[in-house]
């Protein structure tokens, strides 16, 4: 193996993490905020792509990411709707509605889009740097994470805003008791979680592309990069997503086809069982 | 002579004569036979979800997944090695819990949700391996030709057949909730923290139930795999999870016979479905509006609160009357419970030696030592923040030691996981009490009586004549407890309808329930009236008197003087004085910690 193949594949892992770090982020926002995951980012995506490929150019990019935003402030809605009273709702309750909505929205690309794939191919042509064949896509999808990395981590440590945020999500009923909004802070992070997902669903189209059903294994991975190192900080999250994106780019090199993609899948067993470590506030004052 | 049913056979029962009175109208149809075996395969399939998701709290997405298994294994073992119905049946059922059971227990921490994240990725994996495995699987199209099935010939025989499988499952699964595994797992739910302070190990007895709902659906795939004789990976993928799942939350996941009501409500329905494209949307819209209107499904709809609205009635709501003391409830002669401790208390102590608790940077508690004797009571006092709790949370497992270490009976605690420190007998209330609204006072007092329970799994499931026997033991004792704290009358009531204070009280009774030799009570008095105050102290000393060494986390001095053998005050996470109550109190130093110094003169120290 030369080194050129090595970073031939570095770049195809980088290609396809960022678009999963880019989910990731919200993943692991909400996670820490509100205790729920948003099973329906990935159909967000899903949705963002399959409208960015019916409508062409700029304004099916910006069109892709409205829908997924209104997708996500209905979702949103329906999941403060039923944690208006803190601690009433079980929050594995609103994960379950959240994938009921993962479902909904599957089966409304299915009927209005079909089966084929949604995929662009917006480079015919790979850059050669000193005989390394790099896909711009990835310089692209991994420009677009770095900023979105940047201005979140702007958001959440040098904003007031930020401050709220992570006071909501270290003690939410604490945070209330100060006078922040707690739910309209969980909202926003419902709203993040359909423009991160919307912007990852366009990168996902021009990259490897996706099927209708592809919604609930990319919510999966992106669960798994979430909570690969610790999904306390945004960087983390997004070193995880790289992470699993390399991974995948390994198992694709080297396997055959159909076992490739259930590398994945073993892969978030194994970050499961072994590295969960989730939020837990073991031993506050019981 | 009286025939009494008990209310866990009612589930099984009415299935049984409701299909009874069915039978007769659906035996001459074909359709409706077919129905109604089909009805009977998914009843089972959201039992298995009900299971794991409204019982253990896991939204398994892999009931499909399970199921497949169970019906891959007799379709591989009939069509490729010699067919045995029980040998089939037995991996069917045996494969789902051998793979559910690690996965669960591996992944499981205090919050299922990466568990259900894990099972959709089995799902993924699953389906893969199906598709891909060749001629051994059948690959893309599957595998035919799978023999029928055994004992029933027509569809009658199999329709009464498979929904006699159904009525045995209920009248198990009625067993299993009527039993401390089935207090124990919704306490669990409710608040994992909460059921492991009873001495539940919270992980294991998720596995098992997540366990039990996966042989529950391999069962339904392998009845399945020999109705349809034929299954492919398409047969039962995904989407018959999330419909199965749907129908568990439909007719009520939390309930034992609401899955079977919501599987026969959306079996009808569907078949008046269009186009199978639009099916995701249905399934997926009426998931999210059953969670959002009536979360606990069909059967466990509060509709009196609907009709109570639509009449402008006030919700009826018994009032609750707190027991004076000085009218205690008839008080039939229960035999003295046997002292935990001999009161001598030959070596026996539990010991904190030089504890010392971080979190991150800041020291939550630094050298603390107490030897607690049993019959003693042992006050710890001090400031808001002084670490009164954290020392809890330190002695009873939940808070991880820096340095120290802490000692029962001479051995070393380090390591021991809450749950086990239960058993050992070291029992603790909470500061605020986690208790399930829904329950009522008795049923609280009962998860308390877990560590009693030895009966085994497959004793309750079968409900053999010793877990009857413990059943009966167990309730007896819990009305002595009850009796005890003079909370009898209240028995019935829900916890939600009681006073704090007598949450309090329910909270103490539930620790004592668990016969511990040490008990660690964090301020228990806190929001109880006078009368309630004396009989919790009389209590107390009656414990202490009976051999349990008693660790108090108290505000109210009136109380800490009149029980308290020894008093520790900690402050910033350090002891500062340790001895009589009368000594303390007067000392400048804990003036000056508790109360400020310059109010110290103006105030003297009372209650």
């Amino acid at each position: 193996m030369t080194t050129v193949h090595v970073i031939e594949l570095i770049s195809q892992g980088v290609l396809l993490g960022a678009s999963y770090a880019l989910v990731a982020l919200p993943i692991g926002l909400l996670f820490a905020t509100t205790d729920t995951v948003d099973m329906a980012v990935g159909a967000y995506a899903v949705l963002a792509a399959s409208i960015a490929m019916i409508v062409d150019g700029a304004a099916g990019l910006l069109l892709g990411v409205g829908s997924a935003l209104v997708a996500s402030a209905i979702v949103g809605a329906i999941a403060l709707r039923m944690n208006r009273r803190l601690g009433k709702v079980d929050p594995i309750t609103i994960v379950l509605m959240t994938f009921g909505a993962s479902i909904f929205l599957e089966s409304f690309v299915l009927t209005t889009y079909g089966r084929d794939a949604i995929l662009r191919q917006n480079f015919s042509e790979f850059w050669d740097l000193a005989g390394i064949r790099v896909n711009p896509q990835a310089i692209i999808n991994l420009a677009v994470g770095l900023v979105i990395l940047g201005a979140l981590s702007f958001l959440l440590y040098c904003t007031p805003f930020g401050r709220s945020m992570r006071a909501s999500a270290v003690n939410p009923l604490g945070a209330l008791l100060v006078g922040i909004p707690v739910h309209r802070i969980w909202y926003a992070t419902y709203l993040f979680g359909g423009v991160l997902a919307g912007v990852a669903g366009v990168l996902i189209l021009n990259t490897s592309g996706m099927r209708y059903d592809s919604g609930l294994n990319l919510t999966t991975t992106a669960f798994s990069a979430a909570i690969l190192f610790g999904l306390h900080s945004p960087a983390r999250v997004f070193l995880g997503g790289i992470a699993i994106g390399l991974a995948q780019a390994l198992c694709i090199a080297y396997l055959p086809a159909a076992w490739a993609t259930a590398i994945p899948f073993v892969f978030i067993f194994i970050v499961l069982a072994g590295g969960a470590r989730m939020t837990m506030r073991v031993g506050d004052r019981a | 002579m009286k025939l009494v049913i008990s209310q866990r056979y009612i589930p099984g029962i009415g299935v049984a004569i409701a299909i009874a009175i069915a039978t007769p109208f659906v035996w001459r149809s074909g359709y409706w036979l077919d129905n109604s075996v089909l009805i009977a395969i998914f009843s089972l399939l959201a039992l298995s979800a009900g299971m794991s998701y409204g019982q253990a709290g896991i939204p398994s997405i892999a009931t499909g997944a399970f199921a497949a298994i169970g019906a891959y294994v007799t379709a591989i073992l009939a069509t490729h090695y010699v067919h045995v119905h029980y040998v089939s049946l037995i991996l069917a059922v045996g494969l789902p819990i051998l793979l559910a059971y690690p996965m669960a227990y591996t992944i499981t921490r205090l919050t299922p949700l990466p568990l259900s994240i894990a099972t959709l990725a089995l799902s993924g994996v699953l389906e893969i391996i199906l598709r891909e495995g060749g001629s051994f699987t059948g690959g893309y199209i599957g595998i035919s030709g799978i023999p029928g099935v055994p004992f029933a010939e027509s569809h009658g025989a199999i329709h009464l057949m498979y929904w006699g499988v159904v009525v045995v499952v209920l009248l198990v699964y009625g067993n299993l909730m009527d039993s401390a595994f089935g207090r124990a797992i919704n306490a669990a739910r409710h608040n994992s923290m909460r059921a492991a302070a009873d001495g539940v190990n919270v992980r294991r007895l998720l596995a098992t139930f997540f366990a039990l709902s996966a042989g529950l659906a391999g069962l339904a795939g392998w009845l399945y795999a020999h109705y349809i004789t034929y299954v492919s990976p398409d047969s039962l993928t995904i989407v018959t999870s999330i419909t199965v799942l749907l129908m568990a939350v439909v007719g009520g996941a939390d309930t034992v016979i609401g899955p079977v009501i919501g599987a026969a409500l959306l079996m009808l329905l569907s078949s008046h479905l269009p186009a199978s494209q639009v099916q995701g949307m249905v399934y997926g819209g009426v998931l999210v509006c059953a969670l959002l209107l009536a979360p606990r499904g069909i059967t466990g709809f509060s509709w009196r609160a609907v009709t109570n609205r639509l009449t402008k009635a006030v919700p009826h709501s018994p009032k609750v009357r707190v027991q004076s003391s000085a009218n205690p409830p008839a008080k039939p002669e229960v035999p003295v419970r046997s002292p935990a401790n001999p009161p001598d208390g030959t070596g026996r102590s539990l010991v904190a030696r030089e504890i010392e608790v971080r979190f991150g940077g800041v020291v939550a508690l630094r050298d603390v030592s107490f030897t607690l004797n049993p019959g003693r009571i042992v006050a710890i006092i001090g400031p808001n923040g002084s670490g009164k709790t954290t020392l809890f949370n330190a002695i009873s497992g939940l808070a991880r030691l820096e340095k120290g270490d802490v000692l029962l009976d001479g051995h070393s605690l380090r390591g021991v996981q809450q749950y086990k420190r239960v058993a050992h007998g070291i029992a603790r209330t909470f500061q605020t009490p986690r208790v399930d609204p829904r329950i009522t006072v008795k049923e609280a007092v009962l998860c308390g009586l877990y560590p009693r329970s030895t009966t085994t799994t497959v004793d309750i499931l079968l409900r053999t004549r010793k877990a009857n026997r413990q059943e009966n033991e167990v309730d007896l004792a819990s009305e002595e407890t009850l009796r005890d704290f003079e909370l009898f009358t209240l028995k019935d009531h829900s916890m939600g309808e009681l006073p704090m204070g007598l949450v309090r009280i329910v909270d103490v009774a539930r620790a004592v329930a668990s016969c511990p030799k040490f008990l660690l009570l964090d301020e228990p008095a806190a929001g109880l009236t006078r009368a309630e105050q004396t009989m919790l102290a009389r209590q107390i000393s009656k414990l202490a008197a009976q051999g349990v060494g008693v660790l108090l986390v108290e505000h109210n001095f009136a109380l800490v003087r009149s029980l308290a053998h020894e008093t520790i005050v900690l402050n910033r996470g350090c002891e500062l004085l340790r001895g009589q109550v009368s000594e303390i109190e007067r000392d400048p130093r804990f003036i000056q910690a508790y109360l400020g110094a310059r109010s110290a003169r103006e105030r003297p120290v009372s209650t």
